[in-house]
């Protein structure tokens, strides 16, 4: 029950702080605008490079936001009121992260949307299959880097170290595992499935250290 | 180790102080019976149930006042409180109608809207107090509550917390401001360095600490031999000119010694104009107790 109320109340913070305006309005504008200002893109419509964009822009960006509210909020003692009520550790750390993988596959299929009209309407046509392949490679990625930043915000107290481990540590690890599926290594799908599991791992490590060390 | 062997125990229904020095492990106290930190060996329990219980919170209502109560800033205080007393189990008009109550109670009503983040510290802090008692808890944990208060909410916290403790609520709270531990608790626990030095109602401190009753005369000139009056268990001492402080060794006996100690000065020459009794106060004990070990 506790569970559902908090991941109601993390999208609402999300909805209300302005790291969801970079998400929602920011990430669809930056990408038509690297798409206008990028010299060659041969011939590549907006749609594909929309995809390009979010698959490495959303996981950034809620990793980092997810990573340094969690941060900030377990040194300020936020938590404490929420623990002195019927509230399991586990479930504060899990909401977080739903809300945020939430927000971001919300924005990212927003983005795609845009862009994938714009092409429809200056070409007529788009293939609406090729939408999937890249929704998956940003589900992935953000799972993966969400889940590090998770990790991250449990165990430091400092929010550049914070930052910075998240950047490296999740995104640049989740481009990895994405990486061997555009390097023919392995199929998408199994790039995601690898990439999940991954994610679920280092959730559950989360979960541990953060009932463990919550307030030291 | 911040907290070792620490016996205490409040009885249902009372007001007990946790005072002591900072960093004499109040807080750490504060927080094992909250369940928000672990311990090494031992028990903490509440009404019987160990507060690191995640499903404890279910079957008995704690309300808890850290230091200094943080709120995720996005939030309105009214938001704060909406969320802090869903999860307490609150909903739809009774919600409502409590935190309309609270916001009343601690006179925060206008910062209804306002973003925690702008709230000042003193609101923040009667914020925190709100959502403590926003569920009508059993047992209301303060830590340090008036640390940060001006008098005026100071005066109005002492009330509240009167109040609670009136309707039966159980009350631990700490701080090192002993003039608030004085006139609201029924017992007090004594803490220095990680340990505890007294656990008991406050009169049983006074005695414990031994301290000496003192007798204040006022003389009405400089005549007088008031040194070469010697009796048994009495500490005589001149602080400022015309004022004579004396230390009665065994406050028991302090019926029998007192008229020994006016004849004895009358004997002695002096002209003495008036004589009060000066009982120790909280804060000598405290110094007593707290001073004597360094």
């Amino acid at each position: 029950m506790s569970l559902a109320l908090l991941i109601k109340d993390e999208m609402n913070g999300f909805y209300r702080s302005k790291a969801m305006l970079a998400l929602f309005i920011g990430m669809p504008l930056v990408a038509m605008l690297l798409y206008f200002l990028t010299p060659d893109l041969e011939g590549m419509p907006i749609g594909a490079f929309t995809a390009l964009m979010i698959s490495s822009m959303a996981g950034l960006l809620a990793s980092t936001t997810l990573a340094v509210s969690l941060i900030n909020e377990r040194s300020n003692g936020v938590y404490d009121l929420f623990l002195v009520r019927p509230v399991r550790r586990s479930h504060i750390l899990l909401a977080k992260y739903v809300a945020v993988v939430a927000c971001v596959m919300i924005a990212a299929a927003l983005a795609l949307l845009l862009a994938n009209g714009y092409d429809w309407f200056n070409q007529g046509a788009v293939e609406l299959t090729a939408l999937g392949e890249p929704m998956l490679v940003t589900i992935t990625m953000a799972c993966v880097s969400c889940a590090v930043a998770v990790l991250v915000g449990s165990l430091l107290k400092s929010v550049l170290a914070g930052v910075i481990l998240t950047i490296y540590g999740g995104n640049q690890v989740s481009a990895v595992i994405v990486l061997t599926s555009l390097q023919n290594i392995m199929s998408i799908e199994a790039a995601a499935i690898i990439g999940l599991t991954i994610s679920a791992i280092v959730l559950c490590v989360a979960l541990v250290v953060f009932n463990r060390k919550l307030n030291s | 180790m911040a907290v070792d062997h620490v016996n205490l125990t409040v009885e249902e229904g009372t007001v007990f102080g946790l005072i002591g020095p900072n960093g004499a492990g109040k807080s750490t106290i504060i927080r094992s019976i909250l369940g928000l930190i672990p311990y090494e060996s031992g028990n903490v329990l509440v009404s019987g149930t160990d507060m690191r219980n995640a499903n404890a919170q279910r079957k008995l209502k704690v309300g808890y006042l850290p230091q200094k109560a943080a709120f995720q800033e996005w939030r309105t205080t009214e938001q704060a409180l909406q969320i802090l007393g869903r999860l307490s189990g609150l909903k739809g008009d009774r919600l409502k109608s409590r935190i309309e109550e609270v916001l009343e109670q601690l006179g925060i009503e206008e910062y209804r809207d306002r973003k925690v983040s702008k709230l000042s510290g003193g609101t923040i802090q009667k914020l925190g107090f709100a959502q403590a008692i926003l569920h009508e808890p059993s047992v209301l944990v303060l830590d340090e509550p008036m640390a940060s208060l001006d008098p005026a909410s100071r005066f109005q916290f002492k009330k509240m917390i009167k109040e609670l403790s009136d309707s039966g609520t159980t009350v631990l709270f700490s701080s090192h401001i002993l003039s608030d531990i004085e006139d609201l608790v029924d017992s007090v626990g004594l803490l220095q360095s990680g340990k505890v030095r007294y656990s008991g109602p406050i009169s049983g401190l006074e005695k414990k600490a031994a301290l000496r009753s003192e007798l204040v005369v006022e003389l009405a000139d400089e005549r007088g031999e008031w040194r070469s009056v010697n009796l048994p268990g009495v500490d005589i001492s001149q602080p400022s000119p015309g004022y004579l402080l004396m230390h009665i060794d065994d406050p028991e006996r302090w019926d029998a010694t007192v008229p020994k100690i006016v004849e004895a000065l009358v004997r002695a020459g002096c002209n003495i104009r008036s004589f009060n009794r000066h009982n120790p106060k909280l804060e000598d004990i405290y110094m007593a107790y707290v001073g004597g070990s360094n």
